[in-house]
């Protein structure tokens, strides 16, 4: 059975907008969701800002006992959820268990809880930690605690691919609805700021110390952020059956691994990345129009992605615009992919391309149109999701314009 | 003098320890790239490893200026004497 | 029809043994590998015993260059995976790397690695953190530390869905393998013995010993809850096409898969086992294979008194009056409970049984408990020739996954 598979539901948590009007208003706006970090002092780390997602209200979602018993990033997921399936206007018992899968991406799983645990125990000891506490610090619970939420059974997996998680879960649930194996899939990523993360990035001198500006010829790093995308996939065939709002399709993925370092992407697996992409949805250079890029900001990834995909489209490379979302939010870690795949949904269902923000100056070997500053209006009919993670996993999500 | 060799020495040991390399190896001028074999990462720890072994902090821009033990040392004495 | 996936190579280090021969030989001997922990003081807690994988050399196998920032589970992973390949004679080169994938389940894997990473920071303040430590903080860090040591260049995915983990992992390599995106791919799993997960399984009671004997007995009356273990395994599969071309060896076949998630509550095991028998029908249903012609169930009990009542009342239901045939065995008995690793442990240990004609026994089983009345194989292996087996995974928090391998 081979089905062709529609995109169904979008719902977002970032700190440009909670649900997919407000994330995208603000998205084409060029709005920044960076700000100073609040959720811990940032002053014995040098650096202060990062994307945290301020006004999130996990009751708007969810009863006051699931919030007792979750973590942050389930509750980002449980929120994204709920706000997808009503975009998609299904009703969780409306869902097959059979016939149904949850998958979540994932870079630090239940990190905040973890980091609550980890610190009472070095600073108090044992005895002083909460039993219930240790019991959610779990990865797997992030999908757990969703499909728990939502009461659905079927398939339920955490897949913990770090920053292109969410890409490895969308692309796995579209291998699932394409061979029949499911009818919705339930998928994205989720990841609550990591004070962890922050640390980490900070000592790899990968952390911007106020803006990210992928692509620019002084960008100066990342910056850490946070969130929750979930995609509704379903067969195509149904979506039209129930008058549901297609809002793209996924022709399918490439995933490849650099093999080479656990922190700097390789222009070698990335090209082959998007190489296999493009074999496995026979989509030709000339045919994409626009790239979701990765676009960390770091010297390192902004170059080797550029190249990469100089390698790829050869010529086409002139006709075609990849922009970094990033640039305002951030990077959400394993939920960067997910949210920018709900970016590639509706750039092309939209006919604008998302802008590349901060950008002032052009760097020479950077040398691709990433939508400097302001959104585009422009025909969308294909679009890739490019996202590469630590230990090199990468992965590219091939998106096509529905037309009816 | 004699203060001096000591830092050299634990210098050569620590970078002899994160690059898995023989310490007779390490000269002065021995290039840590191109002749033992140093990834990006073992830079990072190098400088991480000095800056808490001294509680110095070496800012970013000298990074690249650590080709060798050369380098190193005189990099960690200049910071040492700030 | 799809592609039939067979298991060519072994690489398997367990509390029991190192390597598939020691480990095989070690079930068919019923030999446990439950001791006193030595990688952690236990003097303030009720409970001392764990199945450490003891005087554990990752240099021995690997050499030793390049281990140094490698935590405990990754180290076990990169050995699973030498011995996996070298088992299978392959060899990965710049020509074929592309070829290969790599799919392992781990849950817990980085716990260790992230603690202390964040305790460094607490103690000595962030900007004195080893950045080398960083990258073993994210969960797929020991797939991609094989990836990078073996210059595997396909996929390199990791599953964490908690104890159905490795049986899961094994999965989503066999749809790689369906889906053209790999030829070979090395699946499978891996827990490590860490200090973190230890005092966490004993914080929330899941550990013998704190409301009853200290005994790792599955399906018996005294059984309180599990011993923790540790232990790496990696399969290659690939399909009989494959195998067949390259003269492979093969040693069992993949013939079933069915996974089944019941929304229940989580750290608690749902009583009626509704998961579970879901999951084993799937699977059954998967391999063509009717419950008569099973052999032999790898059960996933673990000596909680949860898991082996579900597991016994889940062959009940799928078995009716002929779930006193069919032989059970528990070897988390021997092995303890080696959470994400625990289904590709079993998964190989029953390669060996199909290998070698023997079901591995059920220790520690001496007071029968009257609500679990099965065969359980107690106490000494049992020769039998097996054609097809199952193996269970399944933990509190509702995931549950089945196998079913034959020859």
């Amino acid at each position: 059975m081979s089905r062709r598979v529609a995109v169904t539901g979008l719902g977002v948590v970032s700190s440009i907008g909670i649900g997919k009007d407000e994330f995208w208003k603000n998205l084409i706006q060029g709005k920044t969701g960076i700000s100073k970090v609040e959720s811990f002092n940032p002053a014995p780390y040098g650096r202060s800002f990062g994307g945290e997602v301020k006004n999130f209200d996990p009751l708007k979602f969810m009863l006051n006992r699931e919030v007792k018993r979750t973590g942050r990033a389930s509750q980002l997921a449980i929120a994204a959820a709920e706000l997808t399936l009503t975009d998609a206007k299904i009703e969780s018992s409306m869902l097959d268990p059979d016939k149904s899968a949850v998958l979540i991406g994932t870079t630090m799983g239940e990190t905040s809880v973890f980091e609550i645990v980890n610190k009472a125990w070095f600073e108090k000891g044992l005895e002083e930690v909460e039993p219930f506490m240790v019991g959610r610090t779990t990865a797997n619970l992030l999908s757990v605690n969703l499909g728990i939420h939502l009461k659905i059974g079927g398939i339920n997996l955490v897949i913990p691919t770090a920053c292109a998680a969410g890409n490895y879960a969308i692309g796995y649930g579209y291998d699932l609805i394409k061979e029949g194996r499911v009818d919705f899939a339930i998928c994205g990523g989720a990841d609550a700021f990591s004070r962890i993360a922050f640390t980490g990035f900070a000592r790899l001198y990968a952390m911007s110390p106020d803006i990210c500006q992928p692509f620019d010829k002084n960008r100066k790093g990342m910056l850490v952020g946070e969130g929750a995308a979930i995609l509704i996939l379903e067969p195509l065939e149904k979506a039209k059956e129930r008058g549901a709002t297609i809002y793209a399709e996924i022709l399918g993925y490439g995933l490849s691994c650099d093999a080479s370092h656990m922190t700097i992407p390789s222009e070698d697996g990335i090209t082959r990345c998007m190489q296999n992409a493009l074999k496995e949805t026979g989509v030709s250079p000339e045919e994409v129009n626009y790239i979701s890029a990765h676009g960390t900001g770091t010297v390192q990834n902004d170059l080797n992605e550029c190249a990469a995909i100089k390698n790829v489209l050869g010529e086409a490379t002139k006709k075609v615009a990849a922009s970094s979302i990033k640039s305002m939010l951030g990077h959400c870690m394993g939920a960067a992919s997910g949210i920018e795949a709900i970016s590639c949904c509706l750039a092309v269902s939209e006919d604008i391309m998302p802008p590349t923000i901060n950008y002032q100056t052009p760097d020479p070997d950077c040398d691709i149109d990433c939508v400097p500053n302001e959104a585009r209006r422009a025909k969308v009919n294909i679009a890739l999701n490019n996202a590469y993670a630590f230990g090199g996993n990468n992965s590219c999500v091939v998106f096509k314009k529905y037309a009816g | 003098m004699s203060q001096t060799k000591t830092v050299e020495n634990e210098i050569k040991e620590i970078i002899a320890q994160i690059l898995e390399a023989d310490p007779a190896k390490i000269t002065l001028e021995a290039r840590f790239v191109e002749d033992l074999g140093m990834d990006s990462m073992m830079a990072l720890e190098i400088v991480a490893a000095i800056e808490k072994k001294y509680k110095i902090t070496i800012p970013e821009e000298e990074l690249m200026k650590l080709a060798s033990l050369g380098n190193v040392i005189e990099i960690t004495k200049r910071y040492l004497n700030k | 029809m799809q592609d039939k996936i067979v298991i060519t190579g072994i690489g398997v280090l367990s509390s029991i043994g190192i390597g598939k021969d020691a480990f095989w030989q070690a079930l068919q001997e019923g030999k446990s590998g439950v001791k006193p922990v030595t990688l952690f003081d236990t003097s303030k807690l009720k409970v001392k015993m764990g199945a450490e994988i003891s005087d554990f050399n990752p240099g021995a196998i690997l050499g030793e260059k390049g281990l140094r920032n490698l935590d405990r589970a990754t180290k076990l992973l990169l050995c699973a995976g030498k011995l996996a390949l070298d088992d299978a004679k392959l060899e990965i080169t710049e020509e074929n790397s592309t070829s290969f994938g790599i799919s392992i389940g781990t849950t817990l894997g980085s716990l260790w690695s992230i603690s202390e990473f964040d305790k460094s920071a607490l103690r000595d303040g962030p900007h004195f953190v080893n950045p080398a430590e960083f990258p073993n903080t994210v969960i797929n860090s020991p797939p991609s530390q094989l990836a990078i040591r073996l210059k595997s260049k396909g996929p390199c995915a990791t599953i964490s869905s908690g104890f159905t983990s490795s049986l899961d992992a094994i999965k989503y390599g066999i749809d790689l393998i369906r889906n053209k995106r790999a030829q070979i791919v090395l699946g499978g799993g891996v827990e490590e013995f860490c200090e973190q997960t230890y005092l966490g399984f004993y914080k929330v009671n899941f550990l013998a010993g704190v409301k009853g004997p200290e005994l790792n007995c599955p399906f018996d009356q005294r059984r309180n809850g599990i011993i923790f273990g540790e232990g790496s395994a990696i399969l290659v599969l690939e399909s009989e096409e494959s195998a067949k071309k390259r003269g492979a060896n093969i040693y069992a076949r993949i013939l079933g898969f069915g996974t089944y998630f019941y929304p229940y509550a989580i750290n608690k095991y749902e009583p009626q086992g509704y998961g579970l028998k879901k999951a084993m029908r799937l699977a059954l249903d998967d391999a063509s294979v009717a419950p008569f012609e099973v052999d032999y169930i790898s059960a996933a009990a673990n000596s909680t008194r949860d898991a082996d009542i579900i597991e016994t009342g889940a062959v009940k239901d799928l078995w009716g009056a002929k779930a006193g045939k069919v032989a059970i065995s528990a070897t988390k008995s021997m092995l303890g409970e080696t959470f994400s690793a625990s289904g590709v442990l079993a998964a190989v240990a029953t390669t060996g049984s199909i290998q070698k004609g023997f079901i591995p026994a059920t220790l520690n089983y001496k007071e029968k408990d009257s609500s679990c009345d099965l065969d359980y194989v107690a106490n000494s292996a049992r020769k039998a020739k097996i054609n097809k087996a199952l193996v269970n995974a399944f933990g509190p928090s509702g995931s549950n996954s089945c196998m079913v391998i034959g020859e």
